[in-house]
């Protein structure tokens, strides 16, 4: 299995079409052997929350690779998986880091699972950091785990997102590897225009990329459920075919993680001064959402309060020094409150779909989502306002097995399509409701 | 539920790690440490001076300052758990230093020169002086640490397990000369020798850099208390209660108020040169029994007013002449006889009147003659006159029987 076209050239017959051209072993003594043709399934997955990219690949091998060329792990892969018609495959280099599953079938036949991850993430695992930055940006200092400790090759940086940062800082990087300690320092990343910062790889490379660069980038496509359109969804590239709302809301959970509010408490030991600084959804302007509509309506509860009126109902609180004149001020005010609220948010609604092979998404884009409103099957389409709307691509998996490919994405959205309607407080059945 | 981000409820992150740098710019206490495996050891990638500030905590029976040197080991824990940026110091860990100073590696002393060289010294010799002018001391740059010295011994004071250096104060009083000091009266005496025998871990004792120390010795048989100056100045209370102060160089002692001090036996002051005591208001001296003043050359005894002297009896044994001058007029009453006896001559001399009066006889007698010369001579008897003959005087003492009664 290397491909699902009989004519590369001849252009796309399917929207599950692919071509796995290459899975190209080198073993440490320097021998190569291509497994394309051995191939019986393939998985790459791409998360918005992980620096690296993984992938499994079960393999029927009739000729003993697996002993002939000994690959016991550190082996290099090159990956190259291209699609009839599209402009750019995902083509890179891939290290082996585990083969499980081993069965021999028979015995001239044995089937594996090679386990392969993005080089970096060997690398880092296998080191750590312990380095100080003085008076640098955070965007600075993710790059020089990038660049200095890790060495990532030059292609895999000049394509990604650099989002800038504000604020200059003095940090000790206290025994990290090198993808803890960068995923560490995005967490400490801020500007004025920016809530959310992400460390993560996908098929273009790194990126450290603010949550509001990403959505402020070109929507790549909408998909649409098929009903919508005259065509098979497997013959539609702009239509999913499967979807699951994995969760469309947790009001608790929100609650929890600062969906809505959060409070920081302080105490500055220098100076001795205690505060608290509070955060709010209702802070953040409609450049900062997806939909710019609140995922959650302003009902008042037995205290006339909304979800959005309780400063209290997550907390932090840390110790700091930045009164002190001599190093640089850690500001958790201006990173901790805004990143935990729009994580909270984004995470509070999740959809999984399937869309046609397409090997050019990739974690960090956004799509637009048209989903159909439930309704009986004579009545003509109709999409669903709420759900439907701009959704940020937080998971890739592009699967093949046997003669079929897909990729799933996972999507997370803070906001909905259009606002929900207005909460009557002082109706008398809210009012009864409230005080039952 | 365990919340993320709230301190004290997110992970508890100890450490131990090493001081490189104690000039807090902020006057805290703190000290840029060096932690055992969350830092580095490479000062390219972790210089001394990115280190994080531990701020330090304090003992809670007072505000004592007192803060960490260069190459002591600290625990303490992160306040910031995970992030690890703001450690805090609980306290020093002590150990068998033997790590050489390495001014290219982390966990060592890293001060540059000029901070050392402005760093406390040590005291490399003393010498006592007994002619007046003090104790001198040498002295030289403690250096980085750890010292010479300081190797491959535990870092606690060995003042505390006996284990003393020549820098040592102790170690200049157990070995210093005890000269014997004269007091009066032929009464001398000596400084006792340290009763230092301290016996591990019962001598609770803090060295400081330049060498001052300070003992609370439990040790049974040798229990002291002692303050020492580097420079040999000491204060300290022996096993018997005895006290020895010793300034090596001047003293002073100055009170606002009233000053008490009751000896119950004897007092023996010894003062190499001059004393000079004064009072301004009343002087006091009292003895339960004699009192002796001797002094080598002149005693001058100058009073502004009346000096009146009130004994059973006067004696003065004067080696040569004994002038006695008054400005005004002088008296010399005696309740009985009063006796002037002259080895050579006696000289009577009068600027103007003369008188000699008795109450009863007045009589002159001569071995040769009797002149008297004047003007005119009177001599007037009320009564019948007795010629006087030169065999045998009667009636009256002559000079020669008067003066076995005379007291000089």
């Amino acid at each position: 299995m290397a491909d699902s076209t009989t004519n590369i050239d001849g252009g796309l017959h399917s929207a599950s079409d692919y071509v796995l051209s290459s899975f190209m072993i080198t073993t440490s003594d320097g021998k190569q052997i291509d497994l394309a043709k051995m191939v019986n399934s393939f998985n790459l997955y791409e998360d918005i929350f992980t620096p690296f990219i993984t992938g499994d690949v079960d393999i029927g091998d009739a000729m003993d690779i697996f002993n002939n060329f000994v690959i016991r792990g550190n082996e290099y892969v090159y990956i190259k998986l291209d699609k009839p018609s599209l402009d750019k495959p995902i083509e890179r280099y891939f290290r082996i880091w585990k083969i499980n599953d081993r069965n021999i079938t028979s015995q001239a036949l044995q089937n594996y699972k090679i386990h392969f991850c993005s080089d970096e993430m060997i690398l880092s695992s296998q080191m750590y950091m312990r380095k100080a930055y003085t008076g640098m940006t955070i965007d600075n200092m993710v790059k020089d785990v990038l660049n200095k400790i890790l060495v990532v090759s030059s292609d895999k940086m000049a394509n990604g997102i650099f989002s800038s940062t504000a604020g200059n800082y003095s940090i000790v990087v206290p025994r990290m590897r090198p993808f803890e300690a960068a995923s560490w320092l995005t967490s400490r990343a801020y500007n004025d225009s920016a809530t959310l910062y992400f460390f993560f790889e996908n098929r273009d490379g790194y990126n450290f990329a603010s949550f509001e660069d990403l959505i402020k980038l070109p929507i790549y496509n909408t998909y649409s459920r098929s009903p919508k359109t005259t065509q098979e969804p497997n013959q539609n590239l702009n239509s999913f075919s499967f979807i699951r709302f994995v969760n469309e809301f947790d009001v608790l959970n929100g609650i929890r993680y600062g969906q809505f509010n959060v409070t920081l408490y302080s105490f500055d030991i220098i100076k001795r001064i205690f505060k608290y600084d509070e955060f709010s959804s209702r802070n953040l302007n409609k450049n900062s959402t997806l939909n710019g509509n609140v995922p959650i309506n302003y009902a008042q509860d037995r205290f006339t309060n909304t979800m959005y009126d309780y400063p209290d109902a997550t907390t932090k609180f840390l110790y700091k020094t930045d009164s002190d004149p001599n190093v640089p001020a850690t500001n958790p005010e201006k990173w901790l409150l805004p990143h935990a609220l729009k994580l909270a948010q984004l995470t509070s609604a999740k959809i999984v779909i399937n869309v046609p092979t397409d090997y050019m998404l990739k974690v960090g884009m956004c799509i637009n989502l048209d989903i159909p409103k439930m309704q009986p099957q004579d009545q003509s389409y109709a999409q669903n306002e709420y759900s439907s709307g701009k959704y940020l691509i937080t998971s890739v998996h592009h699967g093949i097995t046997g003669d079929v490919s897909s990729t799933t994405l996972e999507l997370m959205c803070d906001s909905l399509g259009e606002a929900l309607p207005s909460a009557v407080n002082d109706s008398a059945v809210m009012q009864a409701v409230k005080n039952s | 539920m365990i919340e993320k981000s709230y301190a004290g409820m997110d992970h508890f992150i100890w450490w131990m790690g090493v001081v490189e740098n104690r000039q807090d710019p902020l006057f805290l206490g703190r000290c840029q440490v060096r932690i055992y495996g969350i830092h580095t050891d490479s000062l390219v990638d972790l210089p001394s001076a990115s280190l994080p500030w531990a701020i330090p905590v304090q003992a809670l029976n007072n505000h004592t300052f007192t803060t960490p040197k260069e190459t002591d080991v600290v625990f303490g824990f992160f306040a910031d758990g995970r992030a690890s940026q703001m450690p805090i110091m609980m306290g020093i860990v002590p150990g068998i230093e033997t790590n050489a100073q390495n001014t290219g590696l982390g966990y060592h002393d890293l001060r540059d020169d000029v901070t050392v060289k402005a760093a406390p010294q040590v005291v490399t010799d003393r010498e006592y002086k007994t002619d007046g002018t003090g104790s001198t001391i040498k002295q030289e740059p403690v250096g980085r640490y750890p010292t010479a010295i300081a190797m491959n011994v535990p870092t606690i004071t060995g003042l505390s397990r006996f284990d003393l250096n020549p820098s040592d104060v102790m170690q200049s009083r157990i070995s210093k000369p005890y000269p014997t000091f004269n007091s009066a009266a032929g009464k001398s005496w000596q400084e006792p020798k340290p009763k230092f025998n301290p016996v591990y871990p019962y001598n609770q004792a803090f060295t400081s850099e330049s060498g001052h120390t300070l003992e609370f010795d439990d040790s049974k048989g040798a229990e002291r208390v002692n303050l020492s100056h580097r420079s040999g100045s000491f204060i300290e209370f022996f096993p018997d209660g005895s006290k020895v102060e010793e300034v090596v160089k001047d003293n002073y002692r100055i009170m606002y108020s009233n000053d008490h001090i009751v000896i119950m036996g004897q007092a023996m002051v010894t003062f190499g040169s001059d004393v000079y005591i004064k009072a301004a208001g009343n002087i006091y001296l009292e003895g339960g029994n004699n009192m002796n003043v001797s002094v080598s050359g002149t005693m001058n005894l100058s009073v502004g007013e009346a000096l009146n002297i009130k004994a059973q009896s006067v004696s003065m044994d004067i080696q040569k002449d004994l002038n006695v001058t008054a400005a005004g007029n002088q008296f010399l009453t005696a309740g009985g006889d009063m006796n002037i006896f002259g080895q050579g001559s006696v000289y009577a001399s009068a600027g103007a009147d003369f008188d000699v009066l008795a109450g009863t006889n007045a009589n002159i007698q001569a071995s040769s003659g009797v002149n008297l010369v004047g003007g005119t001579v009177n001599m007037n008897s009320g009564g019948g006159s007795t010629p006087a003959t030169a065999a045998k005087p009667s009636g009256i003492d002559s000079p020669a029987q008067r003066s076995a009664y005379n007291k000089f």
